[in-house]
């Protein structure tokens, strides 16, 4: 896809969603570019004292796929990203798959702007949960 | 060897860090974080947005949380698109602190502003203190 769905074209209840396995990769690297080495990501010993009980991966790492769902498919390139809300409900553990899916809620004409719900799950249990506002491509 | 807070020291009105936590947004880190989560953007200059709300994890740890502290919640605004090249100058002002289920909890306000003070992103992050001190 070159262009995004433009703001005409969205429809209350388009949705899409990606999903990947996390692997244990994932968190070393998050932890590398982010900076965030919390002992609960990348220390076996401090995680298994804490109260996940093992490693758990950054919940940005999971908000990410968010944010890619959104630039990349709904409603894709072009998308202004204005705001989103992210409450972590449930750790993500290494080996978990994350379902980002977003879902048109709202849209307003007069802003040209689209709410979205925006769900991470694993095994269909919600782990984070919020909503986005954004600003689609303009139609040209 | 950090120093750690114990929770009853933070205070509202708190700000973390004394001096804005600066952030310089690269290519390679760009592509990391679009890699780690699936990201095609197909313009290479850009950056994700999103990263501005990674790097507020620089103001967290000022605070002297002890390990094992977890995010809760999160709410950001975007005021405008982020690019490879910019730098991110970050901080945050303690605004509540409480109790819920026998956790300890931090909400904290934030900005970010790049470097001709310009402001990117903003928003509310609650996180349960760590346990160890």
């Amino acid at each position: 896809m070159n262009g995004g769905i433009c703001f005409e074209d969205l429809k209350i209840g388009d949705t899409a969603s990606t999903g990947k396995t996390i692997t244990e990769a994932d968190i070393l690297m998050f932890a590398a570019v982010s900076t965030d080495t919390n002992p609960v990501h990348i220390n076996a010993e401090v995680a298994a004292a804490s109260m996940f009980g093992e490693r758990i991966a950054h919940g940005m790492l999971s908000a990410g796929l968010i944010s890619a769902v959104l630039g990349t498919r709904l409603p894709g390139p072009g998308t202004v990203y204005l705001g989103q809300t992210l409450r972590f409900r449930a750790p993500v553990k290494i080996g978990d798959t994350v379902t980002a899916t977003v879902e048109v809620t709202a849209l307003d004409p007069a802003k040209k702007r689209a709410t979205l719900r925006t769900v991470c799950t694993v095994a269909g249990k919600p782990v984070i949960e919020g909503e986005a506002v954004v600003m689609p491509p303009a139609r040209a | 060897m950090p120093t750690f807070r114990a929770y009853a020291d933070v205070q509202i009105g708190d700000v973390c860090p004394p001096t804005p936590a600066r952030f310089a947004v690269t290519q390679a880190i760009a592509d990391a974080f679009r890699a780690a989560t699936l990201d095609d953007e197909p313009n290479p200059s850009a950056a994700p947005s999103m990263l501005a709300a990674v790097y507020l994890i620089q103001v967290l740890q000022s605070r002297g949380s002890p390990p094992g502290g977890v995010h809760a919640k999160q709410s950001v605004r975007f005021h405008r698109r982020l690019a490879v090249g910019d730098v991110l100058l970050t901080s945050g002002t303690v605004t509540d602190k409480f109790w819920r289920k026998e956790r300890p909890y931090v909400v904290m306000a934030f900005e970010t502003r790049d470097a001709q003070g310009a402001l990117v992103a903003s928003g509310v992050t609650t996180s349960i203190w760590g346990a160890a001190a």
